[in-house]
């Protein structure tokens, strides 16, 4: 019974850092022309409310799907990127005319 | 024939959402899927405006993945972008850098760290020949191939 539960332990470590490795998803060339507090967020693999999609991408990489949300009476286009950690933790973050608007996350310490 | 700018302007955003994507590659999948010749100029159109689709941010970014992530040679990274459909114009002026030859050194030393894990400490003729081939179809040059080969302690084959 131990050795299950520590397996299922050793399992459920293994997924919850799947996809963590470090793989630089930017250059110091690419986002020079970035504001300096949004090239601080993507060194630190962070996101916030007002970054662009470019942004997201730099500091967490492509979402896990994609969808399109209807858009807002005034015409603005909205789209919905989700990330998913763990079969426990997923984060939705809305785009409202390339600007990120919402962030959305079962995981602690994402919404702050 | 789909003629629906407001479709192809969706279908467009979800393909951009997974990954970045070149003007070129963009305009396939457009017509790939059946949109019209003009409705595919008009997307295309709005989302350059608008910032999403940019040949030049891909080409920056496909070039760091080709030499960073990739180890891929000048050559290999040229024929990356290449693939990605990016014009040639964008790819020179985005791998338009000092040669650097220790920075090319350091990625084949990489390489061959990998490699000769797997062929323990010696190699014969052929599998040198392998390395060789394998070091120029990443895109390095003979030269610089030449060079690192020779900083690579090889063992002599034991019978």
């Amino acid at each position: 019974m131990m050795k299950k539960t520590f397996l299922l332990f050793f399992a459920m470590l293994l997924i919850s850092h799947a996809g963590c490795a470090k793989t630089l998803r930017y250059s110091d060339e690419e986002i020079k022309d970035f504001p300096p507090p949004v090239q601080e967020k993507i060194k630190n693999n962070e996101i916030s409310v007002g970054m662009t999609m470019l942004h997201v991408r730099y500091s967490w990489g492509g979402p896990d799907s994609v969808r399109i949300l209807a858009p807002l009476e005034d015409g603005k286009e909205r789209v919905e990127w989700i990330y998913k950690k763990a079969p426990f933790f997923k984060t939705r973050l809305i785009f409202t005319d390339n600007k990120l608007t919402e962030i959305m996350s079962s995981e602690p310490g994402v919404v702050k | 024939m789909i003629d629906s700018p407001d479709e192809a302007k969706r279908y467009s955003l979800k393909l951009l959402g997974y990954r970045g994507r070149s003007e070129s590659e963009l305009r396939k999948r457009l017509d790939k899927k059946g949109f019209s010749e003009a409705v595919v100029s008009l997307t295309v159109a709005y989302l350059k405006k608008i910032g999403y689709l940019d040949d030049a941010v891909l080409a920056a970014n496909l070039k760091r993945q080709a030499m960073e992530n990739k180890l891929l040679g000048l050559e290999g990274a040229r024929s990356f972008m290449v693939r990605r459909g990016l014009p040639c114009e964008i790819i020179e002026s985005a791998l338009n850098y000092e040669y650097d030859e220790d920075r090319e050194l350091k990625n084949i030393q990489k390489l061959l760290d990998k490699r000769l894990k797997s062929v323990r400490n010696y190699l014969t003729e052929g599998e040198k020949r392998k390395l060789w081939n394998f070091l120029v179809r990443r895109g390095y040059s003979f030269e610089t191939i030449r060079k690192a080969m020779k900083e690579v302690k090889l063992g002599e084959e034991t019978e």
